[in-house]
């Protein structure tokens, strides 16, 4: 299995660093008992136990670990490259190579997702050398320049070289930095140490998700060795995820259901482990005991019972998967038995009514947002007269069907660009028509209720109050722009869904304004 | 000029601090907004300062005396003063109530956070306990965990309005160092794309280490976390308005932070004011993926809105409240403008300042704090001079009610039994909503109901049977819309209660009733029925058989005994506050100032401000004139009063030629009365005005109107065109 997913310029690019490396095989034979582990392992100075403790420490990574072990056992002259997709196994295999297998090698890592800058890169890294001690960082000794920090490191490095050492430097999480501002040049620096260095006992060592080809432009450098970490397949991730399972047979036979439908989602064996953990206290639930044995009938009924949460998660995962493990939490917290029934539920539930506080006139902004947003400005004129008044509405609407139809092909192109931007002007402007509309209506329901104030100018007061509030949760973005010309263009971020619980909460009429093609 | 404006109303709006947007002062009206305020304001501020030094009673009763000799504008001195005490006494009240009631809804949040805390913190020490020297190490720790979560509490504060929540999370902060957390709070200033998540990190480290290190990097962290002091505790971070954040920023402090976890145990509490699907927008999937979150909710406003109520405003917390119109008021600014507890409180601090402010004898309102409150009224009647006397047995709500005889005994009457019947008012008011609890009413909509004196009085004459007046109930909300919604609602909702519920809410009214003996001796009457057929019913489930129809039979009259009882508790005692005699002195019915402090409306008043400007300067050269334009008034209202002639454009030169010749007509007029306002005391050096001083004027006038937002600019398109914004007078 593993051969075949190795690509071939790994195979080739190991064969060429094999030179020095002259007792281990390119491949082994598929089923690997241990005693032919040991002549793999036998280039390595460690004894047979630690490697197999390793490789059991590292499932369905035999082939990678390999390979590993075969470049670093005698400190390579070339620099080692890991890429992989996310989750795949590689700094943990890397590290438990390089732990396992020279416990005593000065290892120096740095992950450049924990250090946010290169300066914070360097002196993380000069610290783990032992040139300068974390805490005694002074403004003038940290390296500034890529320049100096270079002959600091060489400093550093050639004092510990000296002894007879053999120093990894690690970088982790390389692919990071490419979105950094100037990332570029550190990328440059990191690939030309080891020109830079000239020291053939520090391996390098980078750890990246993005393939190779990602840095390739900006080098120049020697090329490293690579070391290709592959996804896993179906059956090497039901062996990760049932590994150390409390209950390894029950767990199989849920793996048996729930892993290939959600493989097809995700094949990241983190994600597959948070959306796979719920399921499985939904899949047992029924269970009193979780130790019983299931024979054919109960397996049945228990997939029966976690099918529809399967299919929830199965949607969930794919756009936020937080959403699952979040109503359970909430429902193992609240009640345990009818929790089901109330999750697929309350998902309905749920979506008819608007879960926070707005005050009125912000949902009234809101909803006018959204209709300048989604409606052609041109048609402005015919849903919303100078009166507002929603009587005459039908017959304007009638009367302007042909030039309705004539902008019928912008306005599907608008629909395809996504929510409109506008200005102000014309916020304020159906705002006010839908608020006067609503309010008529308002007024004519609660006749003999005494409202201190028409509603209307109510409503209007203090509106651009509302507009920051809105633009502060996200539901409205605006453009900067001078503040004094008020040219500002703003957008409206919210979907139908929310626009539609919104007017239901204020009863408005939403979808009799909105233009649809 | 403005010292000119009716007397009454100078201390009101010097009392809060809400002072009136004056436009129109130019030159020596500026000088003159400052001094020609105050007679009564500078008494009022120094009466402040005396009072904070000094305000016991003795002293007081001394005071009075000298004052009792002195004349009746020393005597209204005094009484300013104690009714300004009146007023710190009686907000000082409200205001503790107020936190009490916040912090006792926010404490339960707090605990649910601090139990999530801990046990979070547990499961993480349940993967590994890494040693001081483990996590030191730059490289992660090689556990079995598949997926390094962050354990993440996102708490809803369901308002979209942030503001009360900020206190809230402060207090939240408080409670969880006091409960031996580490702890830090970021804001939405922290994710700023700008700087990223180094600077993030940094005020991250600031809130947490004594010394900061040069270059902000976890190592710091993880060696600080190392000490022995800092080790058993986990790190709680606080992010107050999620929604605000950067979200690229926040998403790399997640990925970085998420790395760390078994080693730092980190947890982020996260506020989010809409719906969940905030972080899912905000966040890149892969760091949603690192977050192992947990939902907790807050209570929401109308929650906290009714729990504030019921403390304030129900019960007799102050001896103040509002009236009717003012609880509609509220209620609507509440829910149609800001929806915040902040606003509420300081709706409702404006309302006590003024009632206070406006009403001679607010500072009876006292009385009802006291212990022996008919002695003090007394004292204070006998020691009020004639005028205020006079005034108390003028005031409408008692003329109305009783004839003139013996006012001092009156009022301490009526105010006794406004005390009294204000208590039951509130104790049935809080029967009702027990039952409209069940029903989904509001607290606050059962409240403006039951303070609707028109209600009240239409009620009284129906006295017919509960069953008849329900079928006609029915019919007048299908006529004449929603008299009585909300009480009807609460009523309806306890005639399809269950038995238990029925049951418990009979309990939670005896408690409620205490004071009323009538009432609480018909619930301990009715309790002792339910539990009657609750005996029944249970004897009777072990023969299901007959007694389904019996059981059923049962409980639909006593429900309806409850509702009936419930009802007659409702017309005999809930009588509004406005229709007792006295009621004035306690409570506040001015909705107009209230609503013009808080709905502004600035734009507006600012233009009608400058079409009226004689009104408010009280000059006697506009006024002679009337309507018509005099070029005596400020130039700005001069332009302000020709824009209404215009469209929604007006032509720049059209406009200025009229503004032109208003000026040149003034100074024909400037020979006839020389003095008459400060604008020409400028001008007068000048004979005639030259073309460039007319211009640079109108330029001016111009520029203020688009500074106070009723017009706007002439656009590169049409150069000569200038908007007008606002219209109607």
């Amino acid at each position: 299995m593993s051969q075949t997913v190795t690509p071939r310029r790994t195979t080739r690019s190991s064969a060429s660093a094999l030179s020095s490396v002259p007792a281990a095989p390119k491949y082994r034979p598929k089923p690997s008992p241990r005693r032919q582990l040991l002549v793999t392992a036998a280039a390595g100075p460690k004894d047979y136990d630690s490697v197999g403790e390793l490789l059991d420490a590292l499932p369905c990574r035999r082939a990678q670990a390999m390979d590993l072990i075969r470049l670093l056992v005698p400190a390579p002259a070339l620099p080692l490259m890991l890429y992989g997709g996310a989750a795949t196994g590689k700094t943990r295999t890397l590290l438990l190579a390089l732990t396992n297998l020279r416990p005593s090698q000065r290892l120096v890592y740095a992950s450049l997702r924990s250090l946010p800058s290169p300066r914070a890169l360097f002196a993380s890294l000069l610290s783990q050398l032992g040139a300068t001690s974390s805490s005694t960082f002074s403004r003038q000794r940290l390296p500034e320049k890529p320049s100096d920090f270079i002959s600091a490191l060489r400093n550093a490095l050639t004092g510990i070289v000296s002894q007879g050492e053999v120093v990894y430097l690690v970088f982790d999480n390389l692919d990071v930095v490419r979105s950094w501002d100037k990332g570029d040049q550190l990328l440059t620096l990191l690939f030309r140490l080891h020109d830079l260095l000239q020291l053939p006992q520090v391996v390098l060592v980078y750890v990246s998700s993005a393939t190779p080809d990602a840095y390739y432009s900006m080098t120049g450098s020697v090329e490293p060795n690579y070391v290709y970490f592959s996804d896993y397949t179906v059956d090497e991730a039901r062996d990760i995820l049932i590994r150390g399972h409390p209950n390894p047979k029950l767990y199989s036979s849920f793996l048996s259901v729930a892993l290939k439908p959600l493989f097809r989602v995700t094949r990241r064996v983190d994600e597959l482990s948070a959306v796979l953990e719920p399921l499985f206290n939904r899949y047992s639930e029924p269970l009193g005991d979780l130790k019983a044995v299931s024979d054919e009938g109960i397996k049945r009924r228990l997939f029966e019972h976690v099918q529809p949460h399967l299919a929830v998660a199965l949607s969930e995962t794919f756009s936020v998967p937080m959403r699952a493990s979040m109503h359970e939490i909430k429902d193992s917290g609240s009640a345990g038995k009818g929790s089901a029934k109330r999750q697929l539920g309350g998902r309905e539930g749920l979506s008819t009514e608007l879960e926070f506080h707005m005050s009125m006139s912000a949902k009234y902004l809101l909803l006018s947002a959204f209709l300048s947003s989604r409606n052609p400005a041109t048609l402005d004129a015919a849903l919303f007269d100078s009166t507002g008044g929603s009587d005459n509405r039908k017959r304007k609407r009638k009367s302007s069907q042909a030039s309705l139809d004539m902008k019928d092909t912008m306005a599907e192109e608008m629909l395809m660009k996504g929510p409109g931007t506008f200005p102000l002007e014309r916020l304020l402007a159906i705002f006010q028509c839908i608020t006067s509309v609503s309010e008529d209506k308002h007024e004519v329901e609660c006749a003999d209720n005494k409202e201190p104030e028409s509603g209307m100018t109510d409503l209007m007061s203090d509106v651009l109050l509302q507009l920051s509030t809105l633009c502060n949760s996200n539901f409205l973005s605006k453009s900067r722009s001078c503040p004094l010309e008020s040219s500002a263009r703003y957008r409206s971020n919210i979907d139908e869904d929310l626009a539609l619980k919104v007017a239901r909460s204020v009863s408005f009429p939403l979808s009799k304004y909105m233009y649809r093609r | 000029m403005a010292a000119a404006a009716p007397s009454s109303e100078a201390p009101l709006t010097a009392a809060t601090n809400i002072e009136p947007f004056f436009v129109l002062h130019k030159g020596d009206a500026l000088s003159t907004s400052a001094s020609s305020l105050p007679p009564h304001l500078a008494r009022w501020r120094i009466d402040v300062s005396r009072l904070t030094s000094s305000p016991n009673h003795k002293s007081r009763k001394r005071s009075r005396n000298e004052a009792v000799e002195e004349d009746s504008s020393g005597g209204a001195e005094l009484y300013e003063r104690l009714r300004l005490e009146a007023f710190h006494r009686a907000w000082s009240k409200i205001q503790s109530t107020i936190n009490e009631v916040l912090r006792g809804i926010s404490l339960k949040l707090f605990d649910q956070v601090l139990e999530w805390v801990h046990e979070s913190f547990s499961a993480v020490r349940s993967i590994a306990r890494p040693t001081t020297a483990e996590v030191q190490q730059p490289y992660p720790l090689l556990t079995d965990v598949i997926c390094r979560k962050i354990p993440t509490a996102f708490v809803l504060t369901k308002n979209a309005e942030f503001v009360d929540d900020i206190t809230t999370f402060r207090d939240l902060a408080g409670h969880l160092e006091s409960n031996g957390c580490h702890l830090a709070k970021l804001s939405a200033a922290d994710f700023s794309a700008k700087h990223g998540v180094g600077s993030c990190f940094r005020s991250l480290l600031r809130q947490l280490l004594s010394y900061v290190p040069d270059v902000a990097h976890i190592f710091a962290l993880a060696s600080w976390y190392s000490l022995k002091e800092n080790y058993d505790q986990p790190i709680v971070v606080i992010i107050d308005d999620l929604e605000q954040c950067c979200g690229d920023v926040l998403g790399e402090l997640v990925m970085m932070l998420s790395e760390w976890v078994i080693k730092i145990p980190i947890f982020f509490v996260m506020g989010i004011a809409t719906t969940l699907d905030a972080p899912g927008k905000l966040l890149s999937s892969e760091a949603l993926q690192r977050l192992e979150p947990c939902k907790l909710t807050l209570g929401s406003p109308s929650d906290r809105m009714n729990a504030l109520v019921e403390a304030i405003l129900v019960k007799p917390c102050a001896g103040f409240c509002i009236s009717h119109e003012v609880a509609v008021f509220l209620r609507n600014y509440f829910f149609k403008h800001d929806g915040t507890i902040t606003s509420l409180i300081s709706a409702l601090k404006l309302a006590c300042s003024k009632h206070f402010s406006i009403e001679p004898l607010s500072f009876l309102c006292m009385g009802m704090l006291e212990e022996d409150c008919e002695n003090f009224w007394r004292n204070e009647f006998d020691a009020l001079p004639q005028v205020m006397q006079k005034y108390s047995s003028g005031l409408p709500s008692c003329t109305r009610e009783m004839g003139s005889s013996n006012s001092g005994n009156n009022m301490v009457k009526g105010l006794s039994e406004l005390m009294k019947v204000q208590k039951d008012w509130s104790s049935v008011l809080l029967c009702l909503y027990e039952a409209g609890r069940h029903g989904k009413v509001q607290l606050l909509d059962i409240f403006c109901e039951a303070l609707n004196p028109y209600l009240h009085t239409q009620k009284m004459p129906n006295s017919a049977t509960f069953l008849s007046k329900v079928t006609t109930e029915n019919l007048q909300i299908g006529k004449s819309g929603t008299s009585r919604r909300f009480i009807d609602q609460a009523m309806d909702a306890i005639r399809y209660l269950p038995a238990e519920t029925l049951f418990h809410l009979l309990e939670v009214w005896s408690i409620h009733l205490k004071g009323m003996n009538e009432i609480s001796v018909k619930v301990k009457e009715l309790q002792s029925t339910t539990i009657s057929v609750d005996s029944v019913r249970i004897t009777k489930d072990k023969w299901p058989r007959r007694s389904t129809g019996s059981a059923g039979n049962c409980t639909v009259p006593l429900n309806d005994k409850v509702a009936m009882l419930l009802d007659d508790a409702t017309r005999n005692f809930l009588v509004p506050v406005e229709c007792l005699p006295f009621h004035e002195i306690i409570c506040f019915k001015n909705v107009g100032i209230l609503q013009s402090a808080l709905i502004g409306n600035p734009r507006r008043m600012v233009q009608l401000d400058l079409l009226k400007s004689h009104r408010h300067l009280k000059c006697s050269c506009c006024r002679k004139n009337g309507i018509a334009v005099s070029a005596s008034m400020h130039d700005t209202s001069i332009m302000c009063n020709l824009a209404q002639e215009y469209g929604d454009v007006i032509n720049l030169h059209d406009w200025y030629l009229s503004f032109d010749g208003i000026i040149n007509s003034t100074h024909s007029k400037v020979k006839r009365k020389p003095h008459a306002s400060p604008l020409k005391k400028k001008s007068k050096p000048m004979a005639a005005e030259s073309e460039a001083m007319i211009q640079a004027r109108f330029c001016r006038a111009v520029t203020e109107l688009q500074i106070t937002g009723l017009l706007r600019m002439p656009s590169k398109r049409r150069p000569d065109l200038v908007q007008r914004i606002a219209f109607g007078p």
